[in-house]
């Protein structure tokens, strides 16, 4: 991987009371409300079912709030779709796999800048990009996705949502299904991506290792907000957060 | 069985199991990317022929050139069926979408045989009539024509999924519809061109067709069933893998016929789909684990 670099700083993501659910019956999040500081990380914290996937869902426009608003910087963007966020430099790394398996390397990455497609030089100038970032997937590029190991995909699908240079990052549970040794590595690239001056809302459910990189961190409990402050806050309580968590 | 009747099946089957395969493409992407059992297909292909034949037959038109039209005019046919069907059914249960679909052939059907009868049509196929001999060997012309363009179709969308950058969005989005969403490609608006250019296609396998085959609207299921033979044997979506298994239906059909009384080829034909999907144990509930 090259030497960091740095990105302008994006504006404030804001989840301004939002009430969402999936069916008409059910409310997943409930009045929920925070600030995705720009430059810095921000965690979402929770026990399973808390409603932190489900907040960035809201945040990344594949669900829209039943009441309540998303807004970046001035605009309101509680109504765009996520192609719509993402052409204002909000990206989405999911949680899991998700890569195409049956397309090659080289296809994830041209379909990661697929907003790019009727500006030929930039897409190949965006590919390239990553391809320089993350070099080990430069000899292997036209080899299927399916066919990498867990570490080299989540680094293709660091590469596919980095391809725009988004201003900020929106993160699923990165290290979700890693192998430990990889673990550190999605964490390192994390820091990395903080150190270019990114905006990061994290959701993870390895408190240990987000704590550690979150600037803010907040948590929610059965969808609705519950703590928040800095990380110095937190960092002495974890243990008694998380025991609070597994009571829930 | 003598070897020249032999080689006179394989060219004849080869021939005809071509057309096959662009009988059976409209059906395939549809369902390999948009994992929708377009029930109606074999009706629109039927249709197609119909208006195919109204401009050859009744209007006298060139039965080369009609082709693009009719094509055409399935693919508009197709962003209207989007607009007013196809889109509220994506958001329904399989059987719902399964029910919509037959809905729609009936529909179509009815229509069809209001206009048209129930009559028997061949379509006037004028200067494609000739046979072009090979020493004992005879290739009726339009069969090699209609052979020919559906070759050129299916290679040319086969390029086109393989080697645009289109084509690996539909291949993405046929993988996984929500991260072709989260990198921006506009599923909505590509789903609704998918589904048009499956029902041109179904249009135009209607118009190959019937250079080579007499039809009716009321033998359309019949199609279908060869249609899904074809889809189950070549998987979904890919165009070289449903030109091969048309091919492979056409020589069987024609070697069946040599070996085994007429009324009976259809059986075998009807076999060789149990046999199919027996083998490869999965039926039309495998949309969702393999995609093109």
């Amino acid at each position: 991987m090259t030497s960091p670099r740095t990105v302008a700083v994006a504006p404030e993501l804001v989840l301004d009371a939002v009430t969402a659910g999936y069916f008409d019956h059910d409310i997943v999040l409930d009045g929920v409300s925070m600030r995705v500081t720009p430059g810095k990380v921000t965690a979402v914290l929770g026990p399973n079912g808390s409603g932190k996937s489900t907040s960035l869902r809201v945040m990344s426009g594949f669900l829209v709030p039943r009441q309540g608003k998303v807004t970046l910087g001035d605009e309101d963007i509680t109504q765009l779709n996520p192609g719509e966020r993402l052409a204002r430099g909000v990206a989405v790394l999911p949680q899991g796999r998700s890569v195409f398996p049956q397309l090659t390397i080289d296809e994830n990455l041209r379909l990661g800048a697929w907003q790019l497609r009727k500006d030929k030089a930039r897409l190949e100038e965006a590919v390239e990009a990553m391809l320089d970032r993350y070099p080990t997937l430069r000899p292997i590029r036209n080899k299927p996705a399916g066919a990498l190991s867990g570490g080299q995909a989540r680094l293709l699908e660091f590469a596919r949502t980095l391809i725009l240079d988004p201003k900020v990052l929106l993160i699923d549970e990165p290290s979700v299904g890693l192998a430990p040794v990889l673990v550190d590595e999605v964490y390192e690239e994390l820091g990395r991506l903080k150190d270019e001056g990114r905006t990061i809302l994290l959701v993870d459910q390895n408190v240990q290792a987000a704590v550690a990189i979150a600037d803010y961190v907040y948590t929610l409990a059965y969808g609705r907000n519950h703590l928040e402050g800095a990380r110095d806050q937190f960092a002495g309580e974890l243990d008694g957060l998380i025991k609070q968590w597994l009571s829930l | 069985m003598s070897l020249r009747d032999l080689t006179q099946a394989l060219i004849n089957g080869s021939l005809l199991g071509g057309v096959y395969g662009g009988v059976a493409m409209g059906l395939s992407l549809v369902l390999g990317v948009l994992r929708i059992v377009n029930l109606a297909h074999s009706a629109v292909l039927i249709f197609g022929a119909l208006v195919y034949w109204e401009l050859v037959n009744g209007l006298g038109l060139d039965p080369l050139l009609m082709i693009v039209p009719i094509a055409v005019g399935g693919y508009l046919l197709g962003l209207v069926v989007h607009r007013g069907l196809t889109q509220y059914l994506a958001r329904e249960s399989d059987s719902t979408v399964l029910l919509g679909f037959f809905g729609l052939m009936v529909v179509i059907e009815s229509i069809a045989i209001m206009v048209w009868t129930t009559d028997t049509r061949t379509v006037n196929i004028g200067y494609l009539s000739q046979v072009l001999r090979f020493g004992d060997i005879g290739v009726p012309l339009a069969r090699i024509v209609a052979a020919a363009i559906t070759l050129a179709v299916l290679v040319a969308l086969h390029l086109f999924l393989t080697r645009t950058l289109t084509g690996a969005a539909i291949r993405g989005m046929a993988e996984n519809p929500d991260v072709a969403t989260l990198v921006g490609i506009e599923v909505g608006t590509l789903s609704r061109r998918i589904f048009a250019v499956g029902i041109g296609l179904a249009a135009f396998g209607g118009t190959v067709l019937s250079l080579v085959q007499s039809f009716n609207p009321q033998e359309h299921v019949r199609w279908l069933a060869w249609a899904f033979l074809v889809v189950i044997l070549g998987g979904l979506g890919s165009a070289m893998r449903t030109l091969l298994a048309g091919v492979f239906v056409g020589i069987f059909e024609t070697v069946v016929g040599l070996l085994v009384p007429f009324q009976y080829t259809y059986l075998a034909l009807y076999g060789l789909l149990a046999v199919a999907l027996l083998v490869r144990n999965e039926g039309l509930g495998s949309v969702r684990l393999r995609t093109i």
